[in-house]
């Protein structure tokens, strides 16, 4: 019986541990990013010449991620570690900085001087992370990543310069575009409402007025006050429409369309949006470009 | 020294009662006539409350059978009442003396109905007869020990049985107290019920009780008081356990032998 | 102040609902959670509102839908489980009950984390909002589903009210309630199940975290306050609503609040505040009741003092100095002033330049008090058969409780002494 015992704990410990299949049989750079965001723009910059993997897929949230064993032994095996930065993976910093003593880990945020930040809180330090939904800011720290990537990979360098300067233009003209769409929007109704705070970048930048339910994380809490106050507003606004999002419960939200409704004020959800994550791979939404324009599209059909 | 009767109240027959196979009580066999006042007498361990509890269907038996009235528990369950020991409940509990009386007439109103005005009534007689009237609202945990099992026995009485089994009604109760109950209880035999006692104290048996068993995980006897209440059955009962039973109980219970095939 | 009458009026539809809502789902546990109390079975309400997560997990993963028709029902399951666990490995392995609680709700909740995390890392996991059960999105609740809590409110109080003298008996007396043919075992399992099943419904508010406390702490607060088990539920179920009330104004007043924990603080206030005030039982009541008592021993002492000095010449109403009185009787100097001052007040002294001197009634009550004392010296070294040197410092503490009534008493048994064994005289 003691035997049996042993064998099947022994066979329980094995199978719990993932097995990652080759990654370095190809002899390429393995880059591994936290946020698919990141992993779409990594890629584009090196194109075939490195694999790169998210750990993250579409519909995760990076602001309560928990990095599990078998992430770990992939990261094991990265060349290089590429992360969000501005403490988005709130709850991998602990490996992250372990692993940073043993190869290259760089935050994308690095790339973005201090002073282009959403301040939350002067005296903590604590900036806004969503620096991707403002595409000019996101621009910025792609370029930076090219730079970083090339002075590691040198012998890419050429490819890596070559790939950014069509990227590089493609999100010149998608900046340009997102700004055209959202001027199209009546300013009183140019109101963006969703679960989080993750797209303070993106109402500075295309000069919409935005809101969220929970905080800049998702990890905190909300309570009754947000929602009436939300709710409050919404009616006296009469705000045409408030949007989901696609790694985050829609409870909270949710909850105000209820108190709306009860004020006698229909309100509906005009779509769900791509805050921290993306798409499923393979579809327009699963890249960058795709998502931002997926997001702008929905915002604008809904709130004109 | 066992007495057998014609239509016994209770009869036990070939009764074993084991606690992790080990024997208990071993092979109890005897009858207990109608209408007597009748104690369980032995020291300690030797399985007095296991006998009426097991009676009670409280425990199981692994062998024999228990007749009272000569039908089985679950037909005449209206007709017997049980007194159990005071320590086996929180006396902390939020009740009344009222309260817990009340409980005594559970049986007579059923699962699913309410008490009446009539149930009430009868407990508060009940307390009446037991000397506790003036304590129907106290609150449990107030009362001394002689008041508690004075509220046990009331609680029993208000079933209204024929049979009584009561476990240590004595025990820690004053003197003036077990006075009372005594009384009380040989009042109700002369109206023609009867009540089986385990009694803690040999000096009080004999004169307490008109039948006695004298119990030692064995039957040692049992029968009128004048008979049984001799010099040498209470030297056989008092004197230490058979070391070849209490050998062979340990056997049964380190090897968890069934015992019965 | 406005936001307080904005809140009590309930004008905020989502504050309508919250309030409602809470005090719903909360309301069955605080009276099922009352026989548990009582029963000892604190803790496994405990376990039970842990096993719960990797029901709910289980169910999100085979279903992929979050609808609390399938999920509810799954923490049901796993919730019950546990109990009978608990149960099963208490009576037939040597792990006593408390073990097999702390086994069995680790483990589950453990199980639960897990399944959780890996949820997580799905897409579709996020948007569950599954986690929102570790500590209740009470913020969170709809309109719509307090119709489904109201009737499974209804539906547990009723089956309680139902079998109410039953439970009472079982959570009493199990022995005799088997000896007279209740139904111990099936009653037992109704109302484990409607424990349940509160526990499942009340998560929503609290979450399984902090669920165990909306069973047992109002029922510890109820405590105090009564000793009948009637009011005791209903006192359960008002403290509930009210913290339910409280919590959720918190909530409503503070920005990211979250409703679920503050309800449990609020509660748990009134059990603390219960303890401590309760009348009769409370913590506080009794130190003021030893402090009354003190400060009566005190004044009696003085008075006692100052009728002896004057038994020594036979003249009770001579002024004594403070000295003449310490040197008769040692006293703690920083409490007799305002013991003197009390009496004074109260009648029984006159103070003047020179001293302090016995009223009237001073006189009488002084002389009460060392009648009592002697009686009661008389009474040792009667009954007990002390020597006449060891009962007077059993005299000292009763001379102040003995009544009127037990005064006569003892006379009467002493047949009217006149002297104690110190052959002092006993004051008519």
């Amino acid at each position: 019986m003691k035997n049996i015992v042993y064998i099947c704990s022994l066979f329980f410990l094995f199978s719990c541990t993932e097995r990652t299949t080759g990654d370095k049989t190809s002899g390429k750079p393995l880059i591994i990013t936290t946020t698919g965001m990141i992993a779409d723009a990594v890629s584009n910059l090196v194109g075939d010449s490195a694999q790169v993997i998210a750990l993250m897929g579409p519909g995760v949230d990076p602001h309560l991620y928990k990095a599990t064993q078998g992430d770990l032994e992939r990261l094991q095996k990265a060349d290089i570690i590429i992360y969000n930065g501005i403490h988005l993976e709130g709850k991998m910093s602990e490996i992250l900085e372990k692993l940073s003593k043993k190869k290259p880990v760089i935050a994308m945020g690095d790339g973005i001087s201090k002073d282009k930040l959403r301040v939350l809180d002067k005296d903590a330090m604590i900036y806004d992370p969503h620096i991707w939904f403002d595409v000019a800011l996101w621009k910025e720290a792609v370029d930076a990543m090219s730079k970083t990537l090339a002075a590691k990979y040198p012998q890419l360098a050429k490819t890596i310069a070559a790939n950014k300067v069509s990227y590089v233009s493609k999100l010149d003209s998608l900046h340009a575009e997102v700004k055209i769409q959202m001027a199209s929007i009546p300013v009183k109704q140019r109101v963006l409402i969703t679960a989080h705070d993750a797209f303070g970048y993106f109402g500075l930048a295309y000069e919409t007025e935005v809101l969220g339910l929970q905080g800049i994380s998702t990890v905190s809490d909300f309570g009754l006050n947000n929602v009436t106050n939300l709710v409050n507003l919404i009616v006296d606004r009469k705000i045409k429409s408030v949007f989901t999002e696609t790694s985050v419960s829609d409870q909270s939200i949710r909850a105000v369309l209820d108190g709306c409704r009860q004020k006698g004020y229909n309100i509906s959800i005009g779509g769900s949006l791509y805050s921290d994550a993306m798409g499923d791979a393979g579809t327009p939404e699963g890249t960058y470009v795709g998502m931002v324009r997926k997001n702008v599209h929905s915002i604008v059909e809904a709130l004109k | 020294m066992i007495e057998h009767v014609q239509n016994p109240i209770l009869e036990i027959h070939d009764l074993t009662v084991s606690y992790s196979k080990r024997p208990v009580l071993w092979n109890i066999d005897l009858t207990i006539p109608k209408g007597v006042l009748a104690g369980i007498i032995g020291p300690n361990g030797a399985g007095k409350s296991t006998l009426i509890k097991t009676a009670m269907g409280l425990i199981p038996k692994a062998s024999g059978y228990i007749k009272l009235f000569d039908q089985d528990l679950e037909q005449v369950r209206k007709k017997v009442s049980y007194v159990p020991q005071r320590e086996s409940v929180d006396w902390d509990f939020p009740a009344s003396a009222l309260d817990v009386v009340l409980m005594g007439r559970y049986g007579h109103v059923g699962i699913f109905k309410s008490l009446r005005e009539a149930d009430k009534e009868v407990a508060l007689e009940c307390l009446r007869k037991v000397g506790m009237e003036s304590f129907a609202d106290r609150q449990i945990a107030q009362l001394s020990g002689g008041q508690q099992q004075r509220v046990f026995l009331a609680r029993a009485l208000a079933q209204d049985a024929d049979l009584y089994f009561m476990d240590e009604p004595f025990a820690g109760v004053d003197a003036s107290t077990e006075k009372t109950i005594i009384a009380l209880l040989k009042e109700m035999t002369a109206k023609g019920k009867t009540i089986i006692v385990v009694h803690h104290d040999l000096n009080s048996a004999d004169e307490y009780f008109d039948w006695i068993l004298l119990l030692n995980t064995r039957l040692v006897a049992s029968g009128p008081t004048q008979k049984v209440f001799t010099k040498e059955l209470l030297q056989k009962t008092y004197g230490g356990k058979l070391n070849i039973l209490s050998s062979v109980g340990d056997l049964l219970h380190n090897e968890q032998f069934p015992n019965r095939e | 102040m406005t936001d307080l009458i904005r809140f009590l009026l309930l004008e905020d539809p989502n504050v309508r609902t919250v309030v409602i809502g809470t005090i719903l789902l909360n309301l069955s546990a605080s009276v099922v959670g009352s026989f548990a109390f009582l029963q000892k079975k604190s803790l496994s309400g405990d376990a039970v509102a842990h096993s719960i997560l990797p029901g709910i997990c289980i169910a999100f993963i085979i279903f992929q839908t979050k609808s609390l028709w399938v999920l509810l029902p799954g923490a049901f399951v796993t919730g019950w489980l546990s109990l009978y666990l608990v149960d099963y490995i208490s009576h037939h392995s040597k792990l006593k009950q408390d073990t097999a609680i702390a086994v069995v709700l680790s483990v589950f909740f453990a199980i639960g984390i897990i399944l959780l995390t890996y949820i997580q890392h799905t897409g579709s996991g996020a948007q569950s909002g599954l986690d929102s059960f570790l500590f209740g999105k009470a913020a969170a609740l709809l309109e719509q589903d307090l119709i489904t809590y109201g009737i499974i409110s209804i539906l547990v109080i009723s089956v309680t009210v139902f079998f109410f003298k039953e439970f009472m008996l079982i959570s009493f007396d199990t022995a005799y309630a088997a000896s007279i043919g209740v139904p111990v075992r099936n009653l037992q399992l109704v109302l484990t199940t409607l424990t349940v099943i509160a526990i499942v419904t009340g998560i929503q508010s609290v979450g399984v975290v902090l669920m165990s406390a909306m069973l047992i702490t109002p029922a510890v607060a109820a405590r105090y306050w009564t000793n009948n088990l009637k009011r005791l539920l209903l006192l359960a179920v008002l403290f509930n609503s009210l913290a339910a009330i409280i919590g959720a104004y918190i909530s409503y007043r503070y920005p990211s609040m979250p409703t679920g924990p503050w309800i449990v603080l609020v509660i748990s206030l009134f059990a603390f505040a219960s303890i401590l005030f309760a009348p009769k039982k409370g913590v506080v009541y009794s130190m003021y009741r030893v402090f009354k008592h003190k400060s009566l021993i005190l004044k009696e002492n003085i008075l006692k003092a100052l009728y002896q000095l004057g038994e020594q010449e036979n003249r009770f109403k001579d002024t004594h100095s403070l000295n003449n009185l310490l040197a008769k009787r040692r006293l703690p100097l920083w409490q007799v002033y305002p013991a003197l001052y009390r009496l004074m007040f109260e009648g029984y002294l006159e103070h003047t330049k020179e001293g302090w001197a016995l009223t009237p009634e001073g006189i009488e009550r002084g002389k009460r008090i060392v009648r009592l004392h002697r009686l009661w010296e008389m009474y040792l070294s009667k009954n007990l058969l002390l020597a006449s040197d060891h009962v007077h410092d059993d005299a000292e503490t009763i001379e102040h409780i003995l009544t009127p009534e037990l005064e006569a008493r003892l006379e009467k048994s002493l047949n009217f002494p006149t002297e104690d064994p110190h052959a002092s005289k006993i004051p008519r």
